[in-house]
This record gives structure tokens, C-alpha cells and sequence, in this order.
């Protein structure tokens, strides 16, 4: 019950709290990033796909800024002298500058038929703000370039109000465009990337979605998609003529989680952006290859975090996602049934435990058995690329483990109360500490050889007749009183009081080699201390008690003995019955035992022989010792 | 002193390495026109072949030179070209030896396709053990008549993507030296002609060229 509330809540509180589980889990997701890469170095790369960046160094050693956009077409026909198969800007060009700049661009844009660049989508409130102008041809230019894919199932994919897109010239030149936005977590850090933008009536790829979707021949108008499940590029041809379907998983916003391959620094090549430049020959390195240009200047700022670095150039998000696609790697979010089963799974395993094990056994699985959770959800993703959600069943975990372990403690504190309350009945104060650290080894019965105490006070009844009941209840209680002490002095088991009779044994449940002596000894100061009482009751008027006292050794059946709702812990058997039957033959006053306690004791006690006698279930006569009390 | 010899020693290692490491050998890749005019092709860009033209290439790795040529074909099939078994790059007498491809008078014939023909070289002063294996793979799948189209599409391109990734290993984004050189000895039939249309590379440790013909 606790274990299925616990998950429950766990569960009904992920729900409710999305944001802040959500935390939780791209934490623990972004560390499986983190382990995959130590453990296995990089992800699979596509050879072909390399970056030339715009770096500080390079800036500085060719003079160059964003602004000279010579230079990029030059760059643009050495790569495609180069042969490579596309280049993604991930630089916007919005404005026209001076011809003799601009031309270049938009002449190797032409030429080259290789140049993809981007658009940015904002809301219509930024537009105002930042004062850009919305000119009616870049509608319909933009509109161009949308697409109209087949959607089997409606999603919530980002609509853009207004966008931002490059000059007239260069975009009606270029091979293709794609959005650029980004849609990072509620802690900035970038992990999925809407693969499509609404706009107008229809969809603006993403850059490198709109790169790999020309690279592999896929026709827009021919790809399915399926908002909460899968974008679909139907017979996607690679350049060895191997065509396949790639199915791209997205969530319900169209997003696709990023799969890095590695950091910035150990995933695609970069090349030089000054040695390109420089260059007057044909690289075969750049063969084939899918080139993304960016801005990495510290002017720029173009970066942000990702789960494997704290600093990573933006433009690394167009070569990943590209590189998803490519090599067909995707991540796979968990979907809320196996979380859900996960879960399902870790709390029958609580529960089991729970009802077959101990608290220290119990914890340790438990423990052991969340550990196995964890582990199962880090090698789902390092070797099937599986995102976890293990959030929610680690916090019913956790709650039902100290839920669990709370509850246990209180019922066994509750059980020591209730244990303790009744021992003290029977036993000494001083092994009530030691019996209830085994307190079950009370509750079953077993057969020991003990030795049997009782006592009795001689003319008892008579006496009742003659006293008030007040007089007799006070003498009873003051006498049982020191009686008590005395055999708690001596480490022995009140097993019962039967009117003014009263029986004990020694050797049990604490375990005492010297049993005999110990009842023996118990006997005799009972009988020193009546003699006392004795004293102080005549200076009082009060009647003179005596008491006989039988003591045996042997074996006998002890343990909790009685119904469900009575239950005694006690001594039965023959021996027990001889027990009483010595102390009826006692002399008043005196203490009289059996053969076999005075086999066990005569070496510590001054003892005399007392004659036979017979007991019932006995055929022969046995000897039987009276102790000399000093 | 024995320390100081020794520490020379050591100095000079770096030097004896880097000069070892030079890839040397001499290629020509020729056309032929139906008239039987000789051309030397493999300068930047793409070379245009015409009706009834055909291509040879010539090969002589000189110094430390294990060289892989594959052609890429305009119908999209990939064929080792040289070496004939990745085996004879172990062969003691490898260097030095003078190879054509075609071997003996027969020269390449293109057919009727339209498109480019990409000849792919490689040159190392070390082999490659994992393209080796890929492309023996990949040849393997092809000459078995039962193997899955999409099994040998899927091995071709592991096989492009390695000579991709090797390419980009090795790249320095440097300009390499070329320079034409004549051969010496005695000149027979066509081959030796080819032979005299050949360039001799030095590159350090690693070189790569792509030749394209469009037809």
C-alpha cells in the first residue's frame, strides 16, 4: 500500500510539476551524455560533414568581418571547386550593402548551386522592438521556400509571426533556406531543435534538415509527419545509391533530440578558414562534403551550452542534427509507459523485499536494486539511445524506502514497547535489554532443563478466614513484593503467582549454567527474609506468615503457552509438578529439594536427607534434601 | 660520452623519421583519342573524355609509397583498381616495380553512360589495414551472386566514408609539390609513351588526388 502510494504520488506530482522534474531529468540525461562519451569516446560521424569557421584569429588575420561578403564568395568557389555538396551559412545576410560586396556572394551563390542560408523566425512584438522592416517581397520570397509534407498527426510545432531573411538577391540564388531557431530547455541549455517552423500555410525546415533532405533527394512534398512520433523521409538515397526510409523521432512540438556526437572540440573537422582562402587547388578532402560556415567571433556570441559543453559554437547544432540524420542515430525519449513500467517494476521489487526480508536485508536490495535501475537506464542510452525518465521512480523509490523503513521502525519500537511491558511480568529489569534483542526466540516453545521453584505460605486459608480483606491483600502484596526482588536479584523467571503461591525458574530465557544454585540461593533469602518481615509484622500486630518452598532440575517444556488473546510465557511438565509436589512435603519454614538439585548444589549449600517420597507419574521413590537455612 | 652519443642518436631520430616518411612515387593518368593522340590528365577540375576516348593509368611507387586507386563510375559502382590483392602491397619487390592499369596494351574503354568518373588515389607511407578490409568486404559482397543489393550498397559506402575520413585525417588543407620528371631506360610501344607523361609526387607521409572525367 505505502509502496504503491508512494510511486503513485511520485508519479501524480511529475504530472502536475512538469518544469521542475523536467530539471531533474536533462540533468541526470545531461551526465548519461557525459558517461557515454567517456566510456565509448565520440558518436558515429558522418566523414563528410566539416566546419570553416570565422574565428577571432582568422578575423584578425584576413581583416575580416561578416560584413566582407567577397571573401564568402571566394570561400564559396573554392569549396565548390572542391567539390563539396553543400554549404549551410549559419550567417544571415539581411541587408544589401555595395554592389561591388555584395555580387561576389551572389554570383558564387549561383554559380556554385551549393549555398544554403538562414532564417530566423521571432515574434511580431521583437519585429517592432528591433525596427525591422516586413517587406511584402520577402513574404512571398520566403513563402518560396516553404514546405507542404504530408501530416498524419496534428502537433503544437512553433509558429513564426515574422522573420528575418537575407537580401533579395542572394536569397532568390540560393540552393535552399532553413530556419535557424534554436528552442533551448528552461535552463538554456540546447537539446532538441524544432526540425520545422510553421509559417503562412505551410513549413520551414530547419537548415540542416533542408541540407540533408536535398543531399539525399528526398522530395518534400513526399515526407510524413507525425507530430508526438516521427518525421519520415521516405527512400532517402545516400551517394552510394543505398536508399532507405529514416525516421526521425520528434516530440509533439516537432523537435528532435539532439544526439551530440562529442564536444566542439572532438567531433567534426574544422578547417581553416585563412588556409582556404589562401588556396588556388582543389582539396580531395572536401569531396562530397557538407560544409557549415560560421561566425564563432567573440562579437558574434553565437554559442550557448549543450550536455557536453558549457561553451559550444551554435552552428554545432546544424552539423549534429545533420549528422543524426545521416547516420540515422537518433535519441528516443522515454515514453510515459516505460517509465511507468520501470517504475511498476521497482516497487513489486520493494514490495517483495519488504514482505520477505529483514530491515538491514531489505535496505541493502533495495539499494542494490535501485542501483540496477540506474544502471539499466544509463545503458539504455549509451548502447540504444534511450533518453531515461528517472526522475519519478527514483523519488516513489525513495519515499517508499524511508516510508518503509519509517514504518518499520515504529512497529518494532510499538512491538519492544508492548514485549518489554510483559517482560517485566516475568523478568529480572536487568535481562530484559538482553531477551529483547532475540525477543523471537521467546515465542516459540522448547524443551530445557531448568530448575523449578515454588512456594507457598503454610495455613494460608485459615488464616483468610481470620483477617479483613484489606489486612490480607497488604501482607499478600508486601510479602510478593520482597519475594519479587529477590528472585529479580537472583536472575530468575516469575512464571506466575497462584494465590498465595508462587512459582519460578532459573536457567531461561537467559541461558545460567548454574540454575540450581541460583534457585537454591533464592530460597534460602526468601526464607532469611520472612524471618525479618516476620519481625516487623509482630512489633505491628500482624499475623506471622511462614512459607515452605520445593525446588527440582529438569527438563521441561517452556515458552509463550495459551490462546491468541491469553498468553503466558511458562514452564510445564513432570518436573514441574515435582516442583510442587516437594513444596508440599517441605517442612514450614524450610526449603526442600530433589536429588537432582542437590546433585547440582550440595557443594555450595549445607543440606541434610530428608527421606523418599513419591510423586504421581513417578513408579519409584526418590531421595529428596532439606537446605539448612543459616 | 657513451650518454652524449647516445642523446645525438636520439636528437637525430625525429629527422631520420621525417625524411623516411617521404612518399615518393611517379603516376601519369593518360587519354587516348581515337586518333591515338596522348594526353595527361589530373590537373584540377574536371577533365572532359569524348566518344571512343580511352584511359590509362601508370603507377611506380618509388619510396615508401603504399598507393590504393579506386574509380567511383558514373552508374554509381566502386571497383578497386590497383592493387590487383592488397597482398602484393607487402611484396618485397612492390617498390620499384612499374604498374599499368590496365595491365599490358589493353587500355580502359569508357561506356555509353553519361556522367563522372571519379578515380580516386591514395598514397601512404603506411597502409591502410581498415579501408583494406572494408573494400575486401565490400568485393567480397559483390562477386557473390546471392548477396542483398542494399548489403553491398551499404559496404560501398563504408568504404567511400573511409577514404573520406582518411582523407581528412591527413589533411593540412598544404600545397603539395608536383613537377613533371623523365623517365630513363628504354622506350617501347605505348606504355612507354604513357610512361613519359607521368609526374613524380613527394609528399610527407600522406597524399590524395581525385581525378574526374565527364562523359
Amino acid at each position: 500500500m505505502l509502496v504503491a502510494l508512494s510511486f503513485g504520488l511520485a508519479h501524480l506530482l511529475a504530472l502536475l510539476l512538469p518544469a521542475a522534474f523536467d530539471d531533474w531529468t536533462h540533468q541526470i540525461n545531461d551526465g548519461m551524455f557525459a558517461l557515454r562519451y567517456r566510456s565509448k569516446g565520440p558518436e558515429r560521424i558522418y566523414p563528410y560533414i566539416a566546419h570553416v569557421d570565422l574565428s577571432d584569429a582568422a578575423a584578425k588575420a584576413l581583416r575580416f568581418s561578416t560584413r566582407d561578403r567577397e571573401k564568402f564568395g571566394r570561400l564559396l568557389r573554392v569549396l565548390a571547386g572542391s567539390y563539396a555538396r553543400a554549404v549551410a551559412f549559419d550567417i544571415l545576410f539581411p541587408e544589401e550593402s555595395e554592389p561591388r560586396n555584395d555580387q561576389p556572394l551572389v554570383a558564387a551563390t549561383a554559380e556554385s548551386g551549393i549555398a544554403y542560408f538562414p532564417v530566423v523566425f521571432m515574434k511580431e512584438s521583437y519585429r517592432q522592438v528591433f525596427d525591422l522592416p516586413v517587406a511584402e517581397a520577402d513574404r512571398r520570397e520566403l513563402s518560396r521556400w516553404l514546405w507542404h509534407p504530408r501530416v498524419t498527426r496534428a502537433g503544437r510545432p512553433p509558429q513564426a509571426e515574422a522573420a528575418v531573411i537575407n537580401f533579395a538577391n542572394l536569397q532568390r540564388v540560393s540552393r535552399g533556406v532553413g530556419h535557424i531557431n534554436s528552442d533551448p530547455d528552461r535552463d538554456g541549455v540546447h537539446r532538441r531543435f524544432p526540425l520545422l517552423y510553421g509559417y503562412e500555410d505551410g513549413y520551414l525546415p530547419c537548415l540542416a534538415l533542408r541540407v540533408a533532405c536535398d543531399y539525399l533527394e528526398v522530395d518534400p512534398a513526399r515526407i510524413e509527419v507525425a507530430f508526438g512520433s516521427h518525421l519520415l523521409l521516405p527512400r532517402a538515397r545516400f551517394p552510394s545509391g543505398l536508399e532507405r526510409d529514416i525516421r526521425i523521432p520528434i516530440d509533439a512540438r516537432g523537435r528532435m533530440a539532439i544526439n551530440f556526437a562529442g564536444p566542439w572540440a572532438d567531433s567534426f573537422p574544422h578547417y581553416a578558414l585563412e588556409r582556404l582562402l589562401d588556396a588556388e587547388q582543389e582539396y580531395a578532402e572536401l569531396d562530397g562534403s557538407l560544409i557549415v560556415v560560421a561566425d564563432l567571433t567573440i562579437r558574434t556570441n553565437d554559442q550557448g551550452p549543450v550536455p557536453l559543453d558549457r561553451i559550444y559554437p551554435l552552428s554545432g547544432l546544424h552539423s549534429s542534427i545533420l549528422n543524426g540524420i545521416l547516420t540515422a542515430n537518433f535519441l528516443y525519449s522515454a515514453g510515459i509507459l516505460r517509465t511507468l513500467l520501470t517504475s511498476l517494476a521497482l516497487a513489486v521489487l520493494l514490495w517483495a523485499f519488504g514482505c520477505a526480508l529483514r530491515p538491514l536485508g531489505f535496505s541493502l536490495l533495495s539499494i542494490a536494486a535501485y542501483a540496477a535501475f540506474l544502471a539499466l537506464t544509463a545503458g539504455l542510452f549509451i548502447f540504444w539511445n534511450r533518453l531515461g525518465d528517472p526522475v519519478p521512480g527514483s523519488l516513489g523509490f525513495l519515499v517508499a524506502l524511508i516510508g518503509i523503513n519509517v514504518l518499520r521502525f515504529f512497529e518494532s519500537e510499538r512491538s519492544r514497547i508492548t514485549l518489554r511491558l510483559r517482560f517485566e511480568r516475568y523478568f529480572a529489569p536487568q535481562l530484559i535489554s538482553k531477551i529483547l534483542q532475540t525477543p523471537e526466540k521467546l515465542l516459540s516453545a522448547e524443551k530445557k532443563v531448568l530448575t523449578v521453584l515454588f512456594s507457598d505460605i503454610a495455613g494460608f486459608t485459615s488464616w483468610c478466614t481470620t483477617q479483613g480483606p484489606e489486612q490480607v491483600l497488604l501482607t499478600l502484596n508486601e510479602y510478593f513484593e520482597e519475594m519479587t526482588a529477590i528472585l529479580f536479584k537472583n536472575e530468575g523467571t516469575i512464571d506466575k503467582f497462584i494465590g498465595d503461591g508462587l512459582m519460578a525458574f532459573f536457567g531461561d530465557p537467559i541461558e545460567q549454567p548454574d540454575h540450581a544454585q541460583r534457585a537454591v540461593r533464592t530460597a534460602i533469602e526468601m526464607q532469611q527474609k520472612l524471618r525479618e518481615l516476620r519481625g516487623e509484622w509482630e512489633r505491628q500486630g500482624r499475623l506471622q506468615i511462614q512459607i515452605r518452598i520445593g525446588i527440582n532440575t529438569g527438563e521441561v517444556v517452556v515458552g509463550d503457552l495459551g490462546s491468541k488473546r491469553i498468553v503466558e510465557y511458562t514452564a510445564i511438565g513432570s518436573n514441574v509438578n515435582l516442583s510442587q509436589r516437594l513444596e508440599s512435603k517441605a517442612p514450614v519454614g524450610g526449603i526442600l529439594i530433589s536429588d537432582a538439585v542437590y546433585r547440582l548444589a550440595k557443594d555450595s549449600f549445607n543440606t541434610r536427607f530428608a527421606g523418599k517420597i513419591t510423586a504421581k507419574g513417578i513408579t519409584e521413590e526418590f531421595d529428596t534434601y532439606e537446605v539448612l537455612v543459616p | 660520452m657513451r650518454a652524449a652519443v647516445f642523446a645525438s642518436v636520439l636528437a637525430l631520430l625525429p629527422l631520420y623519421a621525417e625524411s623516411n616518411s617521404e612518399v615518393v612515387f611517379n603516376w601519369a593518368f593518360v587519354k587516348q583519342t581515337p586518333s591515338g593522340d596522348l594526353q595527361a590528365l589530373g590537373s584540377s577540375g574536371v577533365s572532359q573524355i569524348g566518344p571512343g576516348d580511352q584511359v590509362k593509368i601508370f603507377l611506380e611507387p618509388v619510396q615508401n609509397a603504399f598507393i590504393y586507386v579506386f574509380l567511383h563510375d558514373a552508374q554509381n559502382e566502386l571497383h578497386l583498381l590497383f592493387p590487383r590483392r592488397f597482398e602484393d602491397l607487402g611484396n618485397r619487390d612492390y617498390t620499384g616495380q612499374k604498374y599499368y592499369l590496365p595491365e599490358g596494351e589493353d587500355w580502359f574503354v569508357l561506356d555509353e553512360t553519361q556522367g563522372v568518373e571519379k578515380f580516386q588515389l591514395l598514397a601512404s607511407a603506411e597502409r591502410f589495414p581498415k579501408l583494406e578490409a572494408l573494400s575486401k568486404t565490400y568485393l567480397d559482397l559483390k562477386e557473390k551472386p546471392k548477396s542483398p543489393q542494399d548489403g553491398i550498397r551499404i559496404a560501398m559506402q563504408k568504404v567511400l566514408e573511409e577514404i573520406t575520413r582518411i582523407r581528412q585525417q591527413h589533411s593540412k588543407l598544404v600545397v603539395l609539390a608536383e613537377k613533371p620528371v623523365s623517365i630513363a631506360g628504354g622506350v617501347r610501344g605505348q606504355n612507354a609513351v604513357v610512361e613519359e607523361l607521368a609526374i613524380e609526387i613527394r609528399a610527407q607521409g600522406f597524399y590524395s588526388k581525385t581525378i574526374r572525367l565527364e562523359h
